[in-house]
């Protein structure tokens, strides 16, 4: 039985102190999409596609990565592979034009032919294990400062600190070495290649910080392999993305800004639209409800998504 | 008419999972080699139609050659 994860805010509060790029990345866009989505837990059936296609992708590629790493040859790893994802996508029947069960068997085979004699490979820890699903977590030197019966004077400091940091937390796919560096390897399904940069990128610089703490050694960046899933055929990029540790550190600074403003809203209990953002990342799955009158969202919502409960909500916390 | 490439992708993504536990595995290799040659043509320029995805014919393309053998444990 999976033990149900802490939750990522203050007892009794919205106020988020474990953040990772999803949840990061949403407030970043628009505050309302990070209500609905992190605070209320509102979640449609086209989500629910993308993160399945997303986690047995995921998933299949990390058995195959962890088979090579333990000397099983590309073909047989491959076959495994694909044995194993054909039975665990057994029950993938969504009604969608792209991401089908079809198309998940046909991406994992193509992406793992495509990259057999890859140059990029799995980077094996001083512990012996491959750098494969690497979970990070790590407390940054403040946390939530709003509430008082979460902060405790300092004697030392000779001020008020709040108990709880901030928590970063995620997970990165692969180690990988690469021209004789070591860079995250992170998997990506895309909608589009169109306009697709990673600099400045919230996840890309997150991974880059994570990266070094992890393995407490420099990582040169990231490399993306994006896979755009069609209907017949699946095309595949790779883009690589580099971080100074002056970006890293600017990426930091700027989080004190964001935290401060999450803070803000959380107490406020009122997070608003960012109605400059709507039509980006090929259109916000909430912008009917957006355009509805605030009056009939709430409706709107209830007959459109799914409000999950409070244990399946997306958490930081949450183990893989 | 379905050959048998084109019924083995079918079994595969349509079946349950009792059914696919029991697939042989020559069976699965043959759908992983169709796969390659899909993405070798794919790779090659050649625009997939609805339906057609089994009538690839790689000699014609010039790509047959290229194909490498499936090289498997032996159990």
């Amino acid at each position: 039985m999976t033990e149900a994860p802490t939750s990522p805010y203050l007892p009794s509060t919205n106020i988020q102190y474990a953040w990772d790029s999803t949840s990061l990345g949403y407030l970043k866009v628009c505050p309302r999409l990070y209500q609905y989505s992190m605070i209320e837990g509102w979640s449609s059936r086209e989500e629910s596609v993308h993160l399945r296609f997303g986690i047995e992708y995921h998933t299949a590629l990390q058995n195959y990565d962890l088979s090579r790493a333990a000397g099983i040859t590309h073909d047989d790893a491959v076959h495994d592979t694909v044995r194993e994802l054909s039975l665990r996508a057994a029950d993938f029947d969504f009604d969608h034009k792209t991401k089908t069960r079809a198309g998940l068997l046909r991406t994992v085979i193509w992406y793992l032919d495509k990259f057999k004699d890859d140059r990029a490979k799995t980077f094996i820890k001083s512990d012996g294990k491959p750098a494969v699903e690497q979970s990070f977590r790590f407390e940054l030197d403040w946390g939530p400062e709003a509430k008082s019966e979460y902060r405790h004077s300092d004697t030392k400091k000779g001020k008020i600190v709040p108990d709880q940091p901030y928590l970063l937390s995620g997970h990165l796919d692969r180690i990988v070495t690469f021209n004789d560096e070591l860079f995250v390897l992170d998997y990506k399904t895309v909608w589009s290649f169109w306009g697709k940069k990673w600099e400045p990128d919230n996840q890309m610089t997150l991974y880059s910080l994570a990266s070094k703490v992890v393995l407490d050694t420099p990582v040169r960046g990231v490399i993306i392999d994006m896979a755009q899933v069609k209907e017949h055929e699946t095309i595949f990029k790779r883009a690589i993305t580099y971080r100074t540790p002056d970006q890293l550190a600017e990426w930091l600074n700027d989080l004190h800004y964001w935290f401060a403003l999450a803070e803000q809203y959380a107490i406020a209990n009122y997070w608003p639209q960012n109605d400059t953002a709507c039509d980006k990342f090929g259109g916000c799955r909430f912008r009917a409800i957006c355009s509805k009158s605030p009056a009939v969202r709430e409706q709107f919502l209830e007959s459109n998504f799914n409000k999950l409960p409070p244990e399946e909500r997306w958490n930081p916390l949450r183990a893989r | 008419m379905p050959n048998e490439i084109d019924q083995l992708w079918h079994f595969i993504t349509t079946a349950e999972a009792e059914d696919l536990a029991a697939m042989a595995p020559k069976d699965l290799d043959a759908v992983i080699a169709y796969q390659r040659r899909a993405r070798a043509a794919s790779d090659a320029g050649v625009k997939p139609k609805k339906g057609a995805e089994d009538k690839i014919d790689l000699t014609k393309l010039g790509l047959a050659m290229r194909e490498e053998p499936i090289k498997r444990r032996k159990l």
